[in-house]
């Protein structure tokens, strides 16, 4: 996200520096264990946040989100007071608040339940259209949110392709878990 | 019982901050005794009384335990003696709040003497470091206006002994060490099994304190930001609403935290009351009142001290949520990242001139009034309590800064380094107490840190070296 300098290498968003204030305006990033400003409520957030990264429409914009993921009842909570599993959604909506052509998740689904897990796998497959780069440990996730998968070990690439390439390097009915597992385990 | 007394100690505090506190308690000791006399003058005596105060008000003030979220999840299930494991809190406690404080801003205090006996202001100063640490454990599951009555009741009581009541812990400085030594027992054998019970049924009240501490909703519609661009709605955040935020330890930035935030339009009503009672006492007791000296005769230039410890106080309050509440991947990554925390920090020394301008304004109009000193104190708190704040800030980010994650919870160890940081604000009472005897200090301190800080929030390289250290100390 720009804000620390590579020790080697380069990075580019989109052809751009990731420091340019370009960049910033296309990407959006959730990290694990995301905690919004603990002190303003869930709408403040979303308003704060749209109004730093200059949101058009704000207001529609930000009600529009928050009935997308169930905020709406929340709005005037203060963050410091919800559950993990909203403060997780108010994240996730300040994530893409902004309809970023890149998004950066980090494990996106946790600490959701069942049923927003499947709304917030909806929203980021159908009505995102961006580029998601998603880190995740659970194979069913990126099976959910991903078509190409690169499978990191100790910070080199173990193995990159397809889901359903993934799957074809085990035997019949073996857990994609297993699989991994059996090339992390290979490679450590 | 050993192990987990040194479980709860290494776990809370780092090796070379345990290795120094006995080291610094002897030399305040040694010091002490060097320099004691036995008389002493009005401004230590308000100093004293003060501190008596400050001792009682902010453990109550911010309430608490110092516990990791660790002894939530682990710790508190064990199945270890409940006596053992509330011991072992208290002297975790009495390290943090009792000691800390003691050191740090009972250090002035100690190197007074006065005309109390060694072993009167022994019991008297050892007691309120209990005082200090029974009272975190008794007041933290009271709801705020509880804990505000409590305040006032304990903030009144000390100050009697300026109307010639011996019997609070505050009369050691009024020359009435034995009574005030008796008075500090009597209060210490009230607290003591109270706080015991709180410690041994910890795990409850932690999960008590944190459910009731406060509302669930902000009150009323909140603060709209559509409309805004980048740099108003950061702005226009900070004049909204003062955030604060304390340690439920005295020192350096390692305890856990209490958030509050208030609406300016509230706040500042505060403060101006505030400022009323000082403009009211610092007039009434001026030589040439017509209304005539009363019971008292006080010190005009030493109530003015007093005061500015107390607005001073106020920056390192408002310093901890400025960096501590904020959010790299939200605020930083929206615009510049150092271009962000100039507009913050900026934001946030302009708010804190709000904050303080009643005080300001009194002042002004002692000077107005022909009150010396008045003129220099309020030249003092505009030019050098802003700029103090961004100071503190920039100093505590680069060093070691903390995000708050978890109200009521440590974020981490508490170590020496933290403890350090506190000095610069030492650095803005000595500036300020200067300010207040000296008009042409007051003018070239304000100047200098003004332009201390022009610089520091004009350079780039600077910002993004607290950038990168916020990064470094695990801010998300």
């Amino acid at each position: 996200m720009g804000l620390l300098r590579p020790d080697q290498g380069e990075v580019k968003v989109a052809g751009l520096d990731p420091s340019s204030q370009e960049a910033r305006k296309i990407s959006g990033y959730l990290p694990e264990d995301a905690s919004p400003y603990r002190t303003l409520s869930v709408r403040e957030n979303l308003e704060y946040v749209g109004a730093l990264r200059e949101v058009p429409n704000l207001k529609d914009r930000v009600d529009r989100v928050m009935d997308n993921l169930t905020l709406r009842e929340y709005e005037r909570a203060k963050v410091g007071r919800l559950s993990r599993g909203n403060a997780q959604k108010l994240a996730l909506a300040l994530a893409i608040l902004h309809s970023p052509k890149i998004l950066l998740l980090d494990e996106p689904l946790n600490y959701l339940d069942i049923p927003t897990q499947e709304r917030v796998i909806s929203i980021l497959n159908d009505d995102i259209s961006s580029t998601q780069l998603v880190s995740t440990h659970v194979m069913s996730v990126a099976g959910r949110l991903t078509d190409h998968v690169i499978m990191i070990s100790r910070g080199a690439v173990v193995w990159t392709g397809e889901i359903s390439d993934l799957k074809k390097l085990g035997s019949e009915n073996e857990p994609v878990e297993k699989i991994v597992a059996r090339m992390l385990t290979s490679v450590a | 019982m050993l192990k987990l007394l040194k479980f709860v100690l290494v776990t809370r505090f780092s090796t070379r901050l345990l290795v120094f506190l006995p080291i610094f308690a002897i030399y305040v000791i040694a010091l002490s005794r060097a320099v004691s006399s036995s008389t002493i003058s009005p401004a230590q005596e308000y100093t004293g009384i003060a501190f008596t105060i400050f001792m009682m008000l902010l453990p109550v003030l911010n309430g608490g335990l110092i516990v990791l979220k660790s002894d939530r999840d682990y710790l508190f299930t064990l199945p270890v003696s409940r006596r053992d494991l509330s011991t072992s809190l208290f002297v975790a406690q009495f390290l943090s709040f009792g000691i800390v404080g003691f050191l740090l801003l009972g250090y002035d205090l100690l190197i007074r003497g006065g005309p109390a006996l060694i072993s009167e202001t022994a019991i008297v100063i050892i007691g309120l470091g209990l005082l200090a640490t029974c009272l975190g454990p008794v007041s933290y599951t009271l709801s705020t206006k509880s804990r505000l009555a409590i305040i006032v009741v304990l903030a009144l009581w000390s100050l009697s002994s300026l109307l010639g009541f011996p019997f609070t812990p505050s009369a050691l400085f009024t020359g009435h060490g034995l009574d005030a030594a008796i008075s500090t027992v009597i209060l210490l054998a009230i607290l003591f099994p109270l706080a015991f019970r709180s410690l041994e049924r910890v795990e409850l009240d932690v999960m008590r304190a944190m459910i009731a501490r406060s509302s669930s909703e902000v009150k009323g519609q909140g603060k709209s930001f559509v409309g805004m661009g980048p740099v108003r709605a950061i702005y226009s955040q900070n004049f909204s609403v003062v955030e604060l935020s304390a340690r439920m330890n005295m020192a350096g930035a390692g305890g856990a935290y209490r958030s509050a935030r208030l609406r300016m339009d509230r706040a500042i009503l505060i403060t101006a009351a505030l400022a009323a009672v000082y403009f009211f006492v610092i007039f009434r007791y001026s030589p040439g009142s017509k209304m005539g000296l009363g019971l008292l005769s006080l010190n005009l230039n030493s109530i003015m001290l007093v005061a500015q410890v107390y607005i001073a106080i106020s920056v390192l309050f408002l310093a901890m949520p400025v960096l501590g509440n904020e959010r790299l991947w939200l605020g930083f990554t929206s615009m510049d990242p150092p271009e962000y925390l100039r507009h913050l920090v900026v934001a946030k020394a302009l708010s804190l001139l709000v904050f303080i301008s009643p005080f300001i304004v009194a002042d002004l109009a002692l000077a107005m009034l022909g009150i010396d000193g008045a003129l220099s104190s309020a030249i003092g708190i505009a030019g050098i309590l802003p700029t103090a704040l961004i100071l503190v800030v920039y100093i505590t980010g680069l060093a070691s800064p903390v995000q708050i994650k978890e109200d009521m919870m440590m974020p981490g160890q508490f170590n020496l380094t933290q403890m350090v940081l506190i000095l610069p604000t030492f650095l803005t009472l000595g500036l300020l107490e200067a300010s207040v005897l000296f008009l042409p200090f007051a003018i070239g301190a304000s100047i200098f840190m003004i332009t201390l800080m022009f610089f520091l929030v004009r350079s780039k390289s600077i910002g993004n070296r607290l950038i990168q250290s916020m990064v470094k100390n695990g801010f998300v």
